[in-house]
């Protein structure tokens, strides 16, 4: 069950984490967008 | 009587011109819109295709990409207006060969910079229809030989396989 | 002297062996575009995929067969028989596997079949295929599948599910560019591999399936289309069911899916491993993660900057959309493109096309579906770089041991430094030549060095030379480039090696 817990933890781990890049990643280009 | 006939002759060679005016709005190859995209950008174009896949309905409205053969390229028009396509080119399919009159965008402000054509005017000028497959008997032929063979061979495999290794 | 013949002999048997088995496996996927032909009534790609089964069939089975001897000796296999059978087994299925795209009409030449072939399995994503919009359903699913299974790993496909013995397993996934030991034993690393990228083809295939009926595709259409695009993002591959690739949807939503699937494969799958098993933190820690997320935030910085100074998008949406997509997409050798091909020659300059090539050539995870040099090999050269500047630097008495973090931590030696700096080395000369060859025919300096770098580092945009009517020496570079890339060049040249290394011993008769 914990092996099950983890998988599911780490799934959306990833899912959130790179999320988070993609945005990140926007966010700049929005801020340089505007600088411009 | 001379005369009239010149009048005819005159006002018939002058309908002509006209209608072929009307007609002959330049048709741009859709590569060459791509290629020369910063002069075509915000200009009323023509282009002329066959509508492939499917119409993508977005609310009132829908994408609708078409291919002329040089390449492919998204119009974005009124629902109402795509549903007058009704053949749509695949595998089994030739659809609809439509004339498309729109403005072309290098980097469409209202679709995130795409290369589109907004348009509202659309005429079929082919329609589509369903694809007969050609299937030729020469590869029905080599299909169910082939297959035949190669299920030969694997018996034979299997057999091989079953007996005991012999020494080198 | 006999006895060095006989033990040659003896070793190709050893690879005709593996070999077959592995085109047997691969043979057998062939089922899966039959049926589907079969079902929709494409009658066309049904015979096609029926000869092409058979003669792949027959094919392996007599590979195998004469190899058979193998079975009883199987504890004999050693490392170069593990590097050539991957090598010459993807030669053999790039031939095979053209055989249904040339019986469909829709190349231009066999070896343009090949070719398509090569661009599949190496996840690359070039095409030369024609007429895309009108490809049968049954063909469609075949090049997809090919990029998924390349992508995951033809001798690990076979590793996982057909090779009895484990025996010299390690060997030949080793010979497929796959170095990560997942758990001790081969096989159950083969079948995490496929159980991680099983979940994954679920949970993303239905994500695009929905986001496609909410963008406006017809429910059947959707599935299909979403199936295909999940495999192309994961594999990193890049093909795309129809000649507008991504630009076909229209959708900034779709888009956004595609690229958080190719960026979770082209990460390293011992990380999603570690991951999965609890050690969460590893997504940071890694010495890989870290160097992609540097590289491709910077490289999307400098090419939204590099093209706001040219004018080439009016906002930041459509920036991201067309600019940053098209960096990531190249970075993690994916080759979804959501410009056309020319645009990049047209309208992004050369400093956007340096970022592009620079992106290209460094590649997403080690011991992933992507291609290029690999984080890893950048990030283990870039910081062996540092550890030199500070031995230089720190007092002789000063013994430090240098580590990266890796899975685990890992001691930053010399010899690991000098292997890595000499694979890139080894993708940089390959990239040079396919430069150099596309400048010897013409195509501008910028357009080569684009089109070069995404063979290489097995990406898949175009620039626009890839096309049926390019020279055939550079379509055959490209073929050779992208087999280089993807095997990562050792089992390539242990394979060159192995067949001088036979000639050899054949002229010289004893």
């Amino acid at each position: 069950m914990k092996k099950a817990k983890n998988e599911i933890i780490g799934f959306f781990t990833e899912l959130i984490l790179i999320s988070a890049f993609i945005a990140i990643i926007y966010v700049t280009t929005f801020v340089i967008m505007r600088l411009r | 009587m001379g005369k009239r006939i010149k009048v005819i002759v005159l006002l018939s060679l002058f309908i002509i011109c006209f209608t072929s005016i009307a007609q002959g709005a330049n048709i741009t190859d859709i590569n060459q819109l791509i290629e020369d995209a910063k002069t075509y950008d915000g200009q009323e174009v023509t282009v002329k295709g066959e509508a492939i896949g499917e119409a993508l309905e977005r609310g009132e409205f829908a994408w609708v990409n078409i291919n002329d053969g040089s390449n492919a390229i998204g119009i974005w028009l009124a629902l109402d207006d795509a549903k007058i396509i009704s053949f749509f080119g695949d595998y089994k399919n030739k659809g609809d060969i439509i004339e498309v009159t729109g403005i072309f965008s290098r980097d469409c402000k209202e679709h995130g910079g795409d290369v589109d054509i907004h348009s509202n005017i659309i005429s079929i000028i082919q329609k589509g229809f369903v694809e007969k497959e050609s299937l030729a008997k020469t590869k029905i032929i080599i299909g169910i030989v082939s297959v035949v063979f190669a299920l030969f061979i694997f018996f034979f495999f299997l057999k091989q396989l079953k007996r005991p290794s012999e020494s080198q | 002297m006999m006895i060095t013949f006989k033990k040659r002999f003896y070793s190709i048997r050893i690879i005709s062996y593996y070999t077959g088995y592995i085109v047997l496996g691969i043979t057998l996927l062939m089922i899966l575009p039959i049926i589907t032909s079969l079902i929709l009534r494409e009658w066309n790609p049904f015979f096609d995929f029926t000869i092409s089964i058979s003669i792949s069939g027959i094919f392996g089975m007599l590979l195998v067969l004469f190899g058979k001897q193998t079975r009883d000796n199987k504890s004999y296999v050693q490392w170069k028989h593990g590097l050539v059978v991957a090598s010459l087994s993807w030669i053999f299925l790039m031939v095979l596997c053209a055989i249904p795209y040339w019986l469909s009409g829709h190349s231009t030449s066999f070896i343009d079949s090949c070719f398509d072939v090569m661009s599949g399995f190496t996840t690359t994503g070039v095409v030369l295929l024609q007429d895309l919009d009108h490809l049968s359903l049954g063909l469609n699913l075949w090049r997809h599948m090919l990029t998924f299974i390349g992508g995951q790993g033809i001798v690990v496909l076979a590793l996982a599910f057909l090779v009895k013995q484990v025996g010299g397993a390690y060997k030949f996934y080793v010979g497929e560019g796959k170095d990560i030991e997942l758990v001790p034993n081969v096989k159950s690393t083969a079948r995490i591999i496929w159980k991680i990228s099983m979940i994954y083809l679920f949970v993303g295939t239905v994500a695009l399936w929905i986001d496609g009926i909410v963008i406006g595709l017809n429910p059947v259409s959707a599935f299909f289309h979403g199936l295909f695009i999940f495999c192309s993002a994961w594999s990193t591959g890049g093909f795309a069911p129809t000649t507008q690739n991504i630009m076909y949807y229209h959708s900034f939503s779709f888009e956004i899916i595609t690229i958080i699937f190719f960026i979770l494969g082209s990460l390293n799958f011992g990380l999603h491993y570690a991951i999965w098993t609890g050690k969460k933190r590893e997504l940071i820690k890694n010495i890989e993660t870290q160097s992609f997320f540097i590289t491709s935030f910077l490289g999307c910085a400098f090419a939204v900057i590099g093209l706001a100074k040219l004018n080439v998008y009016s906002g930041a949406i459509s920036a991201f959309r067309r600019v940053v997509y098209n960096v990531l997409s190249a970075h993690t050798t994916t080759g979804f493109g959501s410009i056309y091909a020319r645009q990049f020659a047209l309208e992004w300059g050369d400093f956007g096309i340096f970022i592009m090539v620079a992106v290209m050539l460094i590649g997403g995870s080690a011991c992933s579906t992507a291609g290029g040099f690999k984080g890893l090999r950048v990030g283990i050269v870039f910081k062996g770089l540092i550890a030199d500047i500070r031995k230089l630097l720190s007092s002789e008495r000063n013994v430090k041991a240098y580590k990266f973090h890796h899975i685990k931590d890992n001691l930053l030696d010399d010899t690991i430094v000098k292997s890595s700096a000499l694979i890139i080395l080894c993708y940089i000369v390959t990239f040079s030549i396919g430069t150099a060859i596309g400048t010897y025919y013409g195509y501008p300096l910028a357009s080569s060095a684009f089109e070069s770098a995404s063979v290489t580092g097995n990406v898949g945009l175009s620039i626009g030379i890839t096309v049926p009517s390019m020279p055939i020496i550079l379509k055959l570079y490209y073929i050779i480039a992208m087999y280089l890339g993807r095997l990562e060049f050792l089992s390539v040249f242990t394979l060159i090696g192995y067949v001088i290394g036979g000639i050899k011993k054949l002229w010289v008769k004893e």
